[in-house]
């Protein structure tokens, strides 16, 4: 059997990065599931990122941090 | 190095004490105000630009001030030059929706005890037809001469008899009593009323001008919205001018464009199209009559309350629309993009969790969220006024002007 195949034949337990719309749709059908609130740093704005890794060459900038944690709103 | 800038700014603006200490005309006790200076909302702006509740408070301001008869003649000053229009925020001021103030009109006089600045704020005139949503009929300047005569100089009388008024204090408090301090103020305005009757009566003013002056407090529950404002003008301006430092310390709207200005990059504003609130209209009216977002009122969430408190205050959807739980969503959020929880203005819904403090405009670029306003929608057309009330987010474009910024330095 495939890993493919092997994947869906167990019982699926699902991590859900960003929308939080698909974490809804699978509890309500009975899949175990963690939801992440993540969003593309700078809401995948290619420019800003620029900007901001032009920053980071330029000096310290210890702001950056949240970069690495997953936003919140809950 | 901006970090360190930032934590100087947060101590400063958590330190702040802003205490209501007078009233006084504006022309003589704003900085820079002339006879002829019309002090208006969000970032600067020329007359041909500016949108229609605006022109309609330029308009009602010029004939108060008696500089002109009809809306016409006030227009022909303009075009002569003879009108000097500044930003409030450029003197050390605030005000709400169209937010002009001109020079005979009585101001809140608010000092920042702790740091020693000054800030000035127009005083509510109360709901319907008022300057602040671009009306200018004659009632409208009635109104305003009853409060330039009659309102400012008692009150003036019962805030000096109070030795001060701590406005910190008062949003604390009110904040554990569901409001948010922008477009909630039922409970700080009640708070304020009862600091401030005892010192009125006892003023011994004629019984029906303490009656009539008990009355207007009583029946506008946003008298403290322009109190909240000049005491966050006050904390925000003692963490303006720090070098390296990234935090926004105003944003306002003068319903064309909105603008931020950044405590270590200056007086310069970073400005966009102002966007137009989505939210709950009053009968009658939809979206296609709403002005762009308008006012400096969203110096409250610059401070870290209105649409940041929101957590507090879970009545408020019933104004702006949506949930209770969006309105704990939306606090939760803005955490993301501050660096500070605030240890005056606590949330007892969560744990008595600090309110979000300090917006730092790189975390607004790094995690694409933008901070959340709570906001009045004013009708497109002067004189209508306020025709719903509403969610609005600051455009991205700011802050990304303000990054610019920072690297050019």
């Amino acid at each position: 059997m495939s890993k493919r195949e092997n994947l869906l034949n167990k019982k699926l337990k699902v991590i859900n990065l960003g929308i939080e719309t698909f974490t809804e749709d699978l509890k309500k059908q009975g899949v175990e599931v963690v939801h992440v609130d993540w969003r593309p740093p700078a809401g995948g704005d290619v420019e800003i990122l620029k900007l901001l890794d032009k920053l980071e060459e330029g000096a310290d900038s210890p702001s950056r941090n949240c970069l690495k944690k997953p936003t919140s709103k809950q | 190095m901006f970090e360190e800038a930032n934590q100087q700014a947060i101590e400063k603006i958590q330190s702040a004490q802003p205490v209501l200490v007078d009233i006084k005309p504006a022309g003589k006790v704003i900085p820079r105000m002339k006879k002829n200076t019309i002090l208006q909302a969000g970032p600067p702006i020329e007359w041909k630009r500016m949108c229609g509740p605006l022109r309609g408070a330029v308009y009602g301001a010029l004939m108060y001030e008696e500089l002109a008869e009809s809306p016409e003649e006030a227009e022909e000053l303009i075009k002569n030059g003879e009108i000097l229009f500044a930003p409030c925020h450029e003197h050390d001021s605030v005000g709400p929706m169209a937010g002009v103030i001109s020079a005979s009109m009585p101001v809140f006089v608010i000092k920042n005890t702790e740091h020693g600045n000054l800030s000035y704020g127009s005083i509510n005139e109360g709901l319907g037809k008022v300057l602040r949503f671009g009306a200018y009929s004659k009632e409208v300047i009635q109104h305003l001469k009853w409060m330039e005569k009659e309102l400012a100089p008692s009150l003036k009388l019962a805030i000096k008899r109070s030795g001060g008024i701590n406005l910190k204090t008062i949003i604390s408090q009110a904040l554990h009593m569901g409001d948010e301090c922008h477009n909630r103020n039922v409970a700080a305005t009640s708070l304020f009323e009862r600091q401030i009757m005892p010192h009125l009566i006892e003023a011994n003013l004629e019984t029906n001008v303490t009656s009539r002056i008990a009355r207007f407090l009583a029946e506008n529950d946003h008298f403290f919205l322009n109190l909240s404002m000049t005491a966050c003008k006050a904390m925000m301006d003692a963490a303006h001018g720090i070098e390296n430092c990234t935090l926004v310390t105003a944003m306002s709207r003068n319903g064309t464009e909105f603008g931020i200005r950044v405590s270590g990059l200056g007086d310069r504003w970073f400005t966009a199209p102002a966007p137009t609130a989505k939210g709950l209209y009053f009968p009658g009216y939809g979206p296609a009559d709403a002005n762009p977002d308008l006012g400096d009122s969203s110096i409250t969430e610059t401070r870290g309350i209105g649409g940041f408190a929101m957590a507090a205050a879970p009545a408020i959807v019933k104004f702006v629309g949506g949930t209770p739980a969006d309105a704990v969503g939306y606090t939760k959020e803005m955490m993301n993009i501050t660096v500070s929880k605030d240890y005056s203005f606590t949330i007892p819904s969560l744990n008595f969790e600090g309110t979000p403090m300090g917006i730092d405009v790189i975390r607004v670029l790094d995690t694409g969220i933008l901070p959340i306003i709570n906001t009045g929608i004013a009708h497109k057309k002067p004189g209508i006024g306020q025709i719903g009330a509403g969610i609005v987010r600051a455009p991205m474009e700011c802050f990304k002007n303000a990054l610019k910024a920072l690297l050019k330095k």
